[in-house]
């Protein structure tokens, strides 16, 4: 079947005619017209085969460290250390004596000193009796003859099919046996040469031999099964294995949970999933057991070993389906090792997962300073549509960098699978760009998903020629992150055309105003206090409610050729919050209080007239009471409303003086 | 490797791949028209310099391979032509069957399938190429190959 569909698409090839529409479109390309940095609108993971992960190479130092102490042959202390230490307490045991069943072409292991490394398993060491147990194995296991036809094929310490190694020393030098999971074994020989101060190691062979791997796993399992690995004595395990052996993902819809989740979690899901109370495989006759038709379950988890994958669906009805299949080297076929059904308390399993899952953490200080490594040099926000998203205020475009670069990378959470986003649109790219100490670009591209799903890439490069680096998969409250970005940014309601920052010009109908400053204080400094406020103050207007003023600095000229009134109780201040999608109006106050330059009021039966001249100015203060309670709130937005109307809706000449953060107001 | 800077060549040399990703993904001459015109685009426009022939290949199939799946996202939100039928363009019919039954699989299975049954990746190559963990790409293999025979068989055989 695989020979038949790659035949197949072969077959398909491009029309002439459309091969010729894209050289065409090619050659017509006008490359100065196109921008430094690709950003379509989409997470475009642009890598090689030898795309570098930085992660990937850390992984690669600690396999590569641990492989130099198996492969190099005792060369680190690590392999000298474990032999010594076992065959010094194995020399008073009885030692078995093999010879008459030695079928090593090796030697004799109960005669040296060797030590076991079994890659992508816990290695905590053996005891010298499981050592003794491993000798006689190794002695009577079946080698083989030499394999010639290993055509130049060497053990890669990250290859999938790797297995354990082999090593030991003896006086002239030192050898190491890999052993992969299709059997295939190499064995090198090591010999010293030079004097004792500058001793060296040549390779004096190579031999291959081709073993029946099954066997020889399922005689290592059994003996590391009874007593072998020293962690493992006590730990209970599940009817699946011990999940603290392997690398699991556990997904909850589109929730995963693996081995880059933390390790508090992941280790506490591994202990809970051993622990757990499966109680005893029942007979499916639901006829659910099938994975693929068990399509409502409530969590999945699945694993591999040695090509053996295996499947874990809990539904909750407490239905559970285990299945495991073993793959051929190159996936192409499997056979089903096992399949067994399961009825459990789904109730009491889901509330002790969730119990653990409810530690997820957001990212690792250490995640957010590699994301933000580097000296920070831009940010950009674009929209679902590619449009960049960006305030015009100063003060606005600042904030927008601070939040994405800080605020931004500490809301990201992790537990999050690679499909995660599948099925879900687009609806925000985030571009940080930051200088690394030895002058390269690095740029962290972020694309926001509507589930809240955040796939990350990383690009490293100098000038335009910057290279994929990692990718990685995030998970972020949406709602958190739009309300923030709102927050920033303001809605429609408040545009660059009708929305000032204290201190600039704002003009509506021919007014022009400049609030100056705001004070939010208990004292009517002279204020006057609006006749029939029921807000209670002393003789001095000052308040002794639960209530403070916002007092208000205002510059205000007419600036027409008439004289003109106008009523200064037209002024409000404003409380809204986001609810959502929607600018949620909170309340808003009325201007209570009043003095012009100095003077008392002008208060007249129509509050606070006052009368302008021909261009005239005027600065005066006016005050609005607000109630504490909402001083001890937060808003979204906190702003001077200029409204001569007072018509609320699609009112084009509308100002607003956007005060800020509450605390701002405050200090 | 430096790009050739030769648009007919790169085009003869990598179409007919990219096309047949692109229409497998896709499902659609258009769309995959569109894809492979795009990846093309951006190759003379903004691709890195390349090490080896491998590495131009893999960045090519990457671009078209998200490229594919932006337009899957983006039908997801609107309505697209009807899908067309493999076995009036450029297939065989007998060969349609187990295209057919490779179409029906979701994105997820079908991009992993395709590169390595039809292009011949290797697991970690494609995780490499398509930005997921090698496990994921060996659970989207082993369940895609499994779901494709079940559905060849049920229906084509």
């Amino acid at each position: 079947m695989d020979k038949k569909l790659r035949n197949a698409a072969e077959k398909i090839t491009m029309p002439e005619d459309m091969k010729e529409r894209i050289i065409k479109a090619c050659e017509n390309i006008d490359k100065t017209n196109i921008e430094r940095i690709d950003n379509d609108g989409y997470t475009e993971v642009v890598s090689g085969t030898e795309r570098i992960s930085r992660r990937n190479n850390i992984i690669r130092v600690v396999s590569a460290a641990a492989a130099c102490a198996v492969l190099a042959a005792g060369i680190g202390t690590t392999g000298v250390l474990l032999h010594k230490n076992h065959r010094s307490q194995l020399a008073d045991s009885d030692v078995v004596d093999s010879n008459e069943q030695l079928r090593s072409p090796f030697g004799d292991f109960t005669k040296v000193d060797f030590n076991l490394y079994l890659f992508d398993e816990n290695y905590d060491g053996f005891s010298d009796e499981t050592y003794a147990e491993l000798a006689d194995f190794f002695n009577s296991f079946n080698w083989g003859e030499e394999y010639e036809n290993a055509e130049g094929r060497e053990f890669q310490q990250d290859s999938l099919t790797r297995y354990g190694a082999i090593n030991w020393d003896d006086d002239k030098g030192k050898n190491s046996i890999t052993i992969e999971t299709d059997g295939f074994i190499s064995y090198k020989r090591y010999i010293f040469s030079g004097e004792t101060e500058n001793l060296s190691m040549d390779l004096a062979f190579t031999k291959y031999y081709m073993i029946d791997f099954e066997a020889f796993d399922r005689g290592i399992k059994e003996i590391l099964g009874h007593g072998g690995a020293e962690s493992s004595a006590e730990a209970r395990i599940s009817p699946f294995g011990d999940f603290t052996a392997f690398d699991f993902d556990l997904q909850s819809g589109v929730w995963n949970y693996n081995k880059s989740t933390s390790a508090a979690i992941y280790t506490g899901l591994a202990d809970y999933l051993n622990t757990f109370d499966w109680g005893e495989p029942v007979e499916d006759t639901s006829g659910r057991g099938d994975e693929i038709v068990v399509t409502d379950y409530a969590y999945n988890i699945s694993w591999e070993e040695n090509r053996v994958v295996s499947w874990l669906y809990i539904a909750d009805d407490g239905f559970v389906s285990y299945s495991a299949n073993k793959y051929s080297e190159d996936y192409l076929t499997s056979d089903e090792v096992e399949r067994r059904s399961y009825s459990i308390d789904f109730e009491a399993f889901d509330k002790g997962l969730q119990n653990i899952l409810a530690q997820d953490v957001y990212i690792s200080q250490e995640e957010a300073d590699r994301l933000l490594s580097g000296s920070f040099v831009l940010s950009e926000l674009t929209d679902s549509n590619n449009v960049r998203i960006e305030p015009d205020r100063a003060e606005a475009k600042e904030m927008l960098n601070e939040f994405l670069r800080d605020g931004f990378i500490y809301m990201l959470k992790r537990s999050v699978p690679d499909n995660a986003s599948e099925g879900y649109n687009l609806k925000y790219s985030v571009m940080l760009e930051f200088k690394t100490d030895d002058g390269q670009r690095h740029t962290e591209n972020f694309t926001i998903y509507e589930n809240g799903v955040v796939s990350s890439s990383e690009y490293m490069g100098t000038g335009n020629d910057l290279l994929p680096y990692t990718a990685d998969n995030y998970s972020i409250n949406i709602e958190e992150f739009e309300s923030r970005v709102r927050g920033i940014l303001g809605d429609d309601e408040f545009n660059t055309g009708n929305t000032a920052e204290l201190g600039e010009r704002c003009e509506t109908e021919g007014w022009e105003y400049v609030i100056k400053s705001v004070d939010v204080t208990k004292s009517g400094d002279g204020m006057d206090v609006f006749p029939e406020g029921h807000y209670a103050c002393d003789e001095n207007g000052d308040l002794i409610g639960d209530s403070s003023y916002i007092i208000a600095d205002i510059a205000l000229t007419n600036n027409t050729d008439t004289d003109r009134s106008l009523y200064m109780n037209s002024t409000r201040v404003d409380l809204y919050n986001y609810n959502g999608d929607e600018l949620d109006f909170k309340n808003s106050m009325e201007a209570t209080a009043y003095t012009f330059n100095g003077d008392r009021s002008v208060y007249e039966a129509d509050y606070f007239k006052t009368d302008y001249k021909a261009g005239e100015s005027r600065t005066f203060r006016v005050g609005y009471v607000i109630d504490d309670e909402y001083l001890d709130k937060s808003f979204d937005t906190i702003c001077i409303e200029i409204n001569h109307s007072g018509m609320a809706e699609a009112n084009e000449n509308i100002r607003y003086y956007r005060l800020g953060e509450k605390n701002r107001l405050m200090r | 490797m430096q790009k050739c800077g030769c648009a007919r060549e790169a085009v003869e040399k990598y179409g007919d791949m990219l096309y047949r990703i692109s229409l497998l993904i896709l499902k659609n001459t258009a769309d995959a028209e569109d894809a492979v015109q795009e990846t093309f685009i951006k190759y003379f426009t903004k691709a890195p310099e390349f090490t080896d022939a491998e590495h131009e290949k893999a960045w090519l199939i990457t671009v078209a391979t998200n490229r594919c799946r932006d337009m899957l996202r983006y039908r997801s939100r609107h309505e697209t032509e009807s899908e067309e039928v493999l076995n009036t363009y450029a297939v065989e019919k007998s060969d349609s069957g187990i295209l057919e039954a490779l179409m029906a699989l979701s994105d997820k299975y079908r991009i992993i399938m395709i590169l390595f049954y039809v292009e011949q990746y290797k697991i970690d190559e494609i995780a490499d190429i398509t930005g997921v963990s090698v496990s994921a790409v060996k659970m989207r293999l082993s369940r895609g190959r499994k779901l494709l025979e079940e559905k060849y068989r049920k229906e084509y055989m």
